[in-house]
């Protein structure tokens, strides 16, 4: 069951935390990905279409001449 | 099990089984995972498709109820599938593949001192939609020549590069880390000829860097292999109706010359006098971009068919176009690599 | 010409633009987090508004609006040596002042052609959605906003499971680099219930619904993309699917809503003056199709991929056939 984490007690304080709102009391910490493949490569997109993550469009090598 | 009686078994649409000549697979192209299975197990599932299970038991003259039963509380257990009242509300997942790119991806040969206008090349790329170009170095560039061809592409569609290039001295893992950093388009350099084989993947380089001893040419192009299968939505739905290397791929040699691939002799005029727009649009050009695994000798009886680049420029037998890839060892009928 | 307002980051639109680009128009891009630093400029004496020295007053008939995050002020000076009550209210007068900004673009382009227009968005909220959606004949969940212990221990009586959410909208805050505390919908228990003060912060509780699956579904002008998500199976998104679980995303397929809620949720749709958004809705295990909220500026790129819907070409195609339709009516 739902309860408040003993760390946002420590952030916020125990009493503060009683006057916000239930759902702030009840939040919950979630880790960023650190998977390496996750790192963002934005590019500046003004007036442009696909600057874009580099994983876009690539769903398959473009060839096979290197096994990996 | 009673209560599932009247229900209908479906997998997920993301999970669709494909025949073999000796056993099948389900692909699962949401996990990006592939399950083998008996063929027999892939009638099961294609007749449970309309009927309840119930029906299905019965088609089997309940000799197999026990045995569906398990089968089917397996796939459940591994998320594969789901009993429902409604399967009218679950359609099947379209396997329609359409792209905005005319061309999606390109290996460009690069030499340093070409004649050739590169800033040129890449800009009629861009025009033409492609996403993703391999860059296959020649001779010893510099460093700096590099930057200069990296930044060409800059501000373009061309969102992923990978790079070939021969060892030099110049071309330390502090360099090319550089070059990494510095050109987030980058997502792999590959150094052949090299000293020594390693790989440099971390956190904090968007590129994965090997280093081979193997000496990379043409002719090492066409493996297919266990290791080399790939299994998504897009790998699988393209196969369907394209060939899955050459589809909307160009090539530009170190002289111009515009081909369907650097393996292959025949070529399509030259960038020096032809515009690349005019070349591949060539219904000649495009030709090969039709040629399916479903219509290639022996490919069309395995059941990894959708998971692997295809090879039209080595094949068993140069004369049938449609002859299995020179360098696939599976063999679908005994199942073995 | 198709003007674009949205941010920097913003994938789907992109690819959008993409399609708009292979089908052979033409489209201005804003990113409406790049007002600042971005060459923004609107001369009020003769209607002209610009960004990156391209006018985006002229020649433009139809407007993809996406919304976005706040306008980055990086480049403006920290203001650490003041002290932090002062500073506080700067921000605070800063970000007002953005958010006007912001305004200043959308209020100047107004006469044309909006998918959707964020003068309507801006007039919808949580409460007032789900009071419209329940006079459409849509289902809604039993809610209630309250800071009465008793009233919250009489409506857990009621439905012997509740859950929390925002009034607003779900708030986060950075812990470090890697870690970020959110707040999610989260189911509550009579003991949480019991530790509670006789008055509390007024918060919004439902009835815990128990889900036989997820239906998010965008739509775009009368047509439904739905798609199926299996959250149930996995206790870690049983209550909130936002909650992701990257290494086995749940089971997502796609769905065709029967028509009689389609029909419901349409007209719910018209009653807002939305032409699009993203639509959750949850299927009971006892049958119910219950609406819990909309998106107006929806993700569509997910339900697109899995499902291959291939949204992006069909609001390419939309925004051309509207441009081109507004354009004849304006000649």
């Amino acid at each position: 069951m739902e309860e408040t984490s003993e760390e946002l007690k420590s952030i916020l304080g125990e009493e503060a935390l009683k006057n916000l709102p239930i759902t702030i009391q009840l939040m919950k910490k979630m880790k960023m990905n650190e998977d390496p493949n996750s790192i963002m490569a934005f590019f500046n997109s003004d007036f442009h279409g696909s600057d874009m993550h580099h994983d876009a469009g690539q769903y398959k090598p473009i060839s096979t001449i290197h096994n990996e | 099990m009673n209560n599932t009686h009247s229900q209908y078994f479906l997998l997920y649409a993301s999970c669709i089984p494909v025949k073999g000549i000796s056993r099948s697979s389900i692909y699962d192209i949401q996990r990006n995972c592939l399950r083998l299975i008996p063929n027999l197990i892939y009638d099961v599932i294609k007749d449970a498709e309309n009927r309840t299970a119930g029906e299905l038991k019965k088609k089997y003259n309940n000799e197999y109820d026990k045995e569906i039963d398990i089968f089917f509380e397996e796939l459940i257990e591994d998320e594969l599938g789901f009993f429902t009242d409604t399967p009218k509300l679950f359609p099947k997942l379209s396997l329609a593949w359409e792209s905005s790119s005319q061309i999606s991806n390109a290996i460009i040969e690069i030499k340093e001192k070409s004649e050739l206008n590169y800033n040129s090349i890449f800009s009629q790329l861009d025009d033409l939609g492609c996403t993703s170009i391999e860059l296959r170095f020649t001779g010893s560039p510099t460093i700096d020549f590099i930057e200069h061809i990296l930044t060409a592409c800059n501000r373009s569609r061309i969102v992923s590069i990978s790079m070939i290039l021969p060892y030099a001295d110049q071309f330390q893992i502090d360099n090319i880390s550089y070059l990494s950093s510095k050109n987030l388009r980058v997502n792999k350099i590959i150094i052949h000829s090299a000293k020594e084989n390693k790989k440099i993947s971390n956190n904090y380089m968007v590129a994965k860097i090997y280093y081979t001893t193997n000496q990379l040419r043409n002719s090492s192009c066409g493996q297919i292999c266990k290791e080399n299968l790939i299994i998504n939505s897009d790998l699988f739905r393209e196969s369907q109706k394209y060939n899955s290397c050459l589809n909307k791929k160009v090539t530009i040699t170190e002289n111009g010359d515009i081909k369907n691939c650097p393996s292959f002799k025949k070529k399509f005029s030259n960038i020096k006098v032809k515009k690349l727009k005019e070349a591949i649009t060539d219904a000649k050009f495009q030709e090969l971009w039709h040629i399916r695994k479903d219509d290639i000798n022996i490919c069309k009886s395995c059941e990894f068919r959708y998971s692997c680049m295809d090879c039209r420029a080595y094949t068993q037998d140069p004369k049938n176009r449609y002859s299995k890839p020179l360098k696939c060892s599976y063999d679908p009928k005994t199942m073995s690599w | 010409m198709i003007l674009i307002l949205c941010e920097s980051k913003d994938l789907s639109v992109s690819e959008v633009i993409d399609w708009i680009s292979f089908l052979g128009y033409n489209y201005k891009r804003v990113n409406t987090d790049h007002l600042i630093d971005g060459n923004y400029t609107l001369k009020l004496n003769n209607d002209q508004v610009s960004y990156q020295s391209n006018s985006i007053t002229d020649d433009i008939s139809m407007i993809w609006y996406r919304g976005g995050s706040e306008v980055s002020s990086y480049k403006y000076p920290v203001l650490e040596k003041i002290n932090a009550a002062k500073s506080r209210m700067i921000y605070n007068s800063m970000k007002m002042e953005k958010k006007m900004l912001k305004k200043s673009l959308y209020d100047n382009v107004l006469e044309k052609e909006w998918l959707s227009n964020p003068l309507q968005i801006d007039k919808l909220n949580k409460i007032s959605t789900l009071r419209l959606a329940k006079e459409c004949g849509v289902d809604i969940p039993s809610s209630l906003i309250t800071n009465s212990k008793q009233e919250l221990l009489d409506f857990l009586n009621e439905h012997k499971e509740l859950i929390v959410k925002p009034i607003y909208e779900a708030y986060d805050f950075n812990l470090h680099k890697e870690e970020i505390y959110m707040e999610y919908t989260s189911s509550i228990s009579l003991p949480f219930i019991q530790k509670l003060e006789t008055t509390f912060f007024p918060s919004l509780f439902q009835e815990r619904l128990q889900k036989e699956f997820e239906i998010r579904s965008f739509y775009l002008d009368g047509d439904f993309y739905s798609m199926a998500i299996f959250s149930q199976n996995d206790s870690q998104t049983e209550v909130d699917f936002r909650r992701y679980n990257t290494e086995k995303p749940n089971r997502s397929v796609p769905f065709k809503l029967p028509e009689n809620i389609e029909k419901k949720l349409n007209k719910l749709m018209r009653t807002m003056e939305l032409k699009t958004g993203s639509i959750d809705i949850v299927k009971t295990k006892d049958g119910r199709y219950v609406f819990l909220e909309v998106n107006p500026i929806g993700q569509f790129g997910m339900v697109s991929g899995i499902c291959n819907y291939n949204l992006e070409k069909i609001i390419a195609t939309y925004l051309i056939k509207n441009e081109k339709w507004k354009k004849q009516v304006k000649s």
